[in-house]
C-alpha cells in the first residue's frame, strides 16, 4: 500500500492506495490536525484505517519547496533541516509540515517518505521567465521570483508526451496554465504568489499594478483593504455577486448575463496564457485539461478551444466520454491533440512514487 | 454656402516619458516645417541629451542639458524664436498637446481653458509619468503664452471600442462602476496612425485587416490588435503601467508583489508606486542605463543586458500570441516607435519561431532596413511584416484642426 498525505492549516488527509491495482479506489480518510498532531497511536490509527496491510511508500504533497527542492525529495534527516530553512517564507505553514512529516518519520520507520512539491517542477525555467521587471538586486535580495504552482500535475501532464510543445491547464481553486517544450516547463502563469495569472472564485488575476495605486494614492484606500478585496472580494464572486463554486456557477452560464460576462472575462485570462505559452514554445502539439474542477468546466473547455480550432485544432462535440483517466476530445485527424486528466491529485502522486520505488511508470 | 477655410500654425508637443517630439504643421495642407525631438529629458542614459531641430528639411543638433520636461519646452522655444527673427513665416498660432490619461473626464479634444485645467489637474495620478509633465507644459504655455488657443489631444480615445470581456477586470463590479476601473488603453494615436498608414502602403482596406501594431518606444511601449480599423485588445489598461516592459515601467506584475515590498521595506504607496513606474522595467534589471538601445550595445558583455532584452522581447511576443489568438488570422503585424522603427534585433527576437503564427520575418530586409515604411516579412509568410514610422503630431494636428473648423469660435 501507499499512503499519500495532504495537510492544510487545519487537518490531514489520507489517501491509501494499493499498489497492485491502482484502478481500485482508495481508502480515503480526514483528521483534524491537532488529532495528528497529539495522537500516540497515529501508527495503530492509520493501519487501523487501511485494513492493517503494509504500507511501502509515504509521499507528501508540500506547497512550497524554495530553491531547496528541485525535485522529489526522499526524507532524510536532511531533508529537515533545507525545510526548516523555508519557514521565512510561510511562518505558519512550513513548522506545520515540519512538525507532521516527523511524525511519520518516527512512527514508519523503514518505509521510504517522499516529498512531492508544487514548486520544484519550475525551478528550471529561464531567468527572463523566472524574473519580474522589478529592481534585480531588490528581487534576488528578497527572493521575489515566479515559482509557480500546481507542478505536481503539470509534471505529470507534460510528462505523458515526451516530445513535443504542450499546453498543460490545471483547473481546481486555482486556475494555472503551464507550457513545456519536451516535458520541461517553459512558462507558468501564477507566479510569486497566487494573485497573479487566472482568476478564480474569490481573487482577480492579472490586472493592472496602476489600480492598486490609484486605490490606495487617490481613493484612499488602505492596503489591506485592498488586499482583501483583490483576494477574497473578486473574481466570480465580485463580477457575479454570486458565492459559488465554479462547477455550480457555471450551470448559470447561458442564463444569466453577469455570470456570463465572468466565464467570458475568465476565457480571456486563459486565452492569453495560452497564447503567451504557444509564442515562446513556438508552436503547439498537445493541450492537456486537468484538475479537480476539469469535469465541471468542460463546456468552458470546449467553448476554449473552439475559439482557436484556427490554429488546427478538431474538438469532438459533447459530450466527451472516455472509459480511461485520461483521454482525447480531439479527433483522429486533429493537427494539435487535446485530451482531458481526469485524475486526482493524490493519484497523480501515487503515480509518481510507484514510479520511485519500482523505477517505471504504470501505463497511462 | 462654401464655407470658409480656416488655416492654421498647429505646434503639436508630443511628450514621452524621456522626450518631448514637437512639429509645427500648416492646416489644413499638412505641410511640416518645423520638427525637432528633445531626447534623452530627464533619465540616466548613457548617450547624452539633445535636441534634434529641424527647420524645412535643414536639422541642426543641439547638445544640451535637460534636466526635465520643461527645460527642454523652453530651450524648443528659444529655437524657434530664433528661427522666427529670420523667417517671419515660422510661426504658430495654436498649441496642440497629446495627453495621455483624461480619466472619464474627455472623450474627444477639448480646447484648454480654467475649468478644463480643473480637470486635467484631478488626473496627474492616472498616469504617473506622463500626466503630471504634459499638465505642467500645458499650465505653462496657459500662463506664458497667453493669447495662443491650446488643445489637448487624448490617447485613450481609439480603444472605445474594446469589447467588455477584454476591458472588464475581475474586480468587485460595484467598485469598478463606482471608480471607472476598467481597460482604457493608451498610444491609441500611435496605433491608428500606423494601422492605416500600413493599409494604405500595402494597397488593402482596413475593414478587411486583421493588425497587431507593436508600438515600441524609449519611454511607454504597448500591443494593440485591430480588427477592421477598431481597437479590440491592448496591453495598457486603465493606467500606463500594465503590459509590457517599458524603459522604467515593470508592466505586468504578480500584485502580490505590491503587498509583499510595502510591508517588507516599509514603503509608503507612493514610494512604491515610483518604484514600479520610475525604477522598473529595463532601468531595474540592466541598471545602468533605462533604454533598450544601451542595452542591445552591451548585450553580448553584460549578462543583465541578456536577460533585460529577453525579458523585454518576451513579453512583446506574448502579446502577439495572445492577440493572434483573439484575431483569429493575422493579416499585418506593425512595428513603429523609436524601438519598434531603429533596433532590428529586437523585431528579430521578437519574430523569432513565429512561424506557426504565419509570422516569418526576412532577416536581410530586416537587417537592411534604413527608413521609411517598409516591408519586412519573408516571402512565404501568412501575415505582413511592415515598419511603419509613427506619426503621432501629425494625427494630433488632424484632431485638433478637425476640433478646431468644427466648433470655432475665432471667426
Amino acid at each position: 500500500m501507499i499512503l499519500v498525505i495532504d495537510t492544510n492549516l487545519k487537518e490531514v488527509k489520507f489517501w491509501v492506495f494499493k499498489e497492485n491495482n491502482t484502478e481500485d479506489p482508495p481508502v480515503f480518510f480526514i483528521k483534524d490536525l491537532e488529532e495528528v498532531r497529539l495522537s500516540k497511536t497515529l501508527r495503530k490509527d492509520i493501519l487501523g484505517f487501511t485494513g492493517g496491510g503494509k504500507i511501502n511508500a509515504i509521499s507528501f504533497r508540500i506547497l512550497f519547496g524554495g530553491d531547496f527542492f528541485a525535485k522529489t525529495s526522499l526524507i532524510t534527516p536532511e531533508f529537515f533541516v533545507k525545510l526548516d530553512k523555508l519557514t521565512g517564507f510561510f511562518p505558519f505553514y512550513i513548522p506545520l509540515m515540519l512538525a507532521i512529516i516527523k511524525i511519520f518519520y518516527r512512527e514508519f520507520k523503514g518505509v521510504p517518505k517522499f516529498a512531492f512539491f508544487e514548486t520544484s517542477f519550475f525551478s528550471g525555467m529561464r531567468e527572463e521567465e523566472k524574473y519580474y521587471a522589478i529592481p534585480y538586486e531588490f528581487q534576488k535580495n528578497n527572493k521575489i521570483k515566479k515559482w509557480g504552482f500546481h507542478g505536481i500535475f503539470h509534471e505529470a501532464n507534460s510528462g505523458m508526451f515526451h516530445r513535443g510543445k504542450c499546453i498543460s491547464v490545471v483547473f481546481d481553486k486555482q486556475t494555472t496554465v503551464c507550457s513545456a517544450n519536451d516535458g520541461r516547463p517553459v512558462s507558468i502563469s501564477l507566479g510569486f504568489t497566487p494573485l497573479e495569472g487566472v482568476m478564480s472564485r474569490t481573487s482577480c488575476g492579472d490586472l493592472d499594478p496602476g489600480i492598486v495605486f490609484y486605490l490606495m494614492n487617490i481613493q484612499g484606500f488602505s492596503i489591506y483593504k485592498i488586499d482583501d478585496i483583490l483576494k477574497n472580494e473578486s473574481g466570480f464572486l465580485g463580477l457575479t455577486g454570486y458565492d459559488l463554486e465554479l462547477k455550480d456557477l457555471v450551470k448559470f452560464r447561458g442564463k444569466d448575463r453577469n455570470v456570463r460576462l465572468a466565464f467570458d472575462i475568465y476565457q480571456a485570462q486563459l486565452l492569453k496564457c495560452i497564447g503567451e505559452g504557444i509564442s515562446i514554445l513556438g508552436g503547439l502539439d498537445n493541450v492537456i485539461f486537468s484538475g479537480s474542477e476539469v469535469s465541471a468546466l468542460v463546456p468552458v473547455i470546449h467553448s476554449l478551444l473552439k475559439k482557436i480550432s484556427f490554429l488546427g485544432i478538431n474538438t469532438r462535440s459533447l459530450p466527451w466520454i472516455g472509459k480511461e483517466e485520461v483521454f482525447p476530445i480531439t479527433s483522429e485527424e486533429s493537427g494539435i491533440k487535446a485530451c482531458l486528466n481526469r485524475m486526482s491529485l493524490p493519484k497523480v502522486i501515487l503515480y509518481a512514487t510507484v514510479n520511485l520505488i519500482c523505477k517505471k511508470l504504470p501505463r497511462r | 454656402m462654401k464655407s470658409k477655410i480656416v488655416k492654421a500654425n498647429i505646434l503639436t508637443l508630443n511628450c514621452g516619458s524621456s522626450s518631448l517630439k514637437y512639429k509645427i504643421i500648416r492646416m489644413p495642407d499638412e505641410e511640416c516645417f518645423v520638427e525637432g525631438e528633445a531626447e534623452r529629458v530627464g533619465i540616466k542614459t548613457q548617450g547624452e541629451s539633445l535636441i534634434s531641430h529641424s527647420v524645412s528639411g535643414k536639422t541642426r543638433i543641439i547638445k544640451t542639458e535637460l534636466g526635465n520636461h520643461s527645460i527642454a519646452l523652453r530651450k524648443i522655444l528659444a529655437l524657434i524664436k530664433s528661427d522666427a527673427q529670420k523667417n517671419k513665416e515660422i510661426t504658430f498660432d495654436i498649441f496642440a498637446h497629446r495627453y495621455v490619461h483624461p480619466g472619464n473626464f474627455f472623450t474627444k479634444p477639448v480646447k484648454i481653458n480654467k475649468p478644463v485645467l480643473k480637470k486635467l489637474k484631478e488626473t496627474l495620478s492616472l498616469a504617473a509619468i506622463h500626466n503630471p509633465i504634459t499638465y505642467g507644459l500645458i499650465e505653462f504655455c496657459y500662463k506664458e503664452y497667453e493669447t495662443v488657443e491650446q488643445f489637448a489631444v487624448f490617447d485613450t480615445a481609439f480603444h472605445r471600442s474594446i469589447p467588455p470581456e477584454f476591458s472588464t477586470y475581475a474586480l468587485p463590479a460595484k467598485i469598478s462602476k463606482k471608480y471607472g476601473l476598467k481597460k482604457i488603453g493608451f498610444h491609441g494615436i500611435s496605433h491608428q496612425y500606423v494601422t492605416e498608414e500600413a493599409c494604405r502602403f500595402l494597397k488593402r482596406n482596413i475593414k478587411f485587416q486583421k493588425v497587431i501594431s507593436c508600438h515600441l518606444g524609449t519611454g511607454g511601449s504597448s500591443v494593440c490588435a485591430i480588427n477592421r480599423g477598431k481597437s479590440v485588445n491592448t496591453s495598457m489598461g486603465f493606467t500606463p503601467l500594465e503590459g509590457l516592459v517599458m524603459n522604467t515601467r515593470c508592466g505586468d506584475l504578480d500584485l502580490g508583489i505590491i503587498f509583499y515590498i510595502m510591508s517588507k521595506e516599509s514603503f509608503s504607496p507612493v514610494e512604491t508606486e515610483n518604484i514600479l513606474n520610475k525604477k522598473s522595467g529595463i532601468l531595474g534589471i540592466f541598471s545602468s542605463s533605462s533604454d533598450l538601445r544601451d542595452v542591445v550595445d552591451n548585450i553580448g558583455a553584460d549578462p543583465r543586458a541578456k536577460i533585460a532584452f529577453d525579458m523585454y522581447a518576451r513579453r512583446v511576443k506574448d502579446y502577439i500570441g495572445f492577440y493572434a489568438l483573439i484575431l483569429k488570422k493575422t493579416d499585418i503585424l506593425v512595428f513603429t516607435d523609436s524601438l519598434g522603427v531603429g533596433v532590428p534585433l529586437l523585431r528579430e527576437s521578437i519574430c523569432d519561431n513565429m512561424a506557426f503564427l504565419g509570422i516569418s520575418l526576412d532577416r536581410e530586409k530586416n537587417q537592411t532596413y534604413r527608413n521609411g515604411i517598409c516591408e519586412l516579412s519573408s516571402a512565404q509568410a501568412q501575415t505582413k511584416i511592415l515598419v511603419v514610422p509613427t506619426n503621432e503630431e501629425l494625427m494630433i494636428a488632424r484632431e485638433t484642426y478637425k476640433e478646431l473648423t468644427e466648433n470655432d469660435t475665432r471667426h
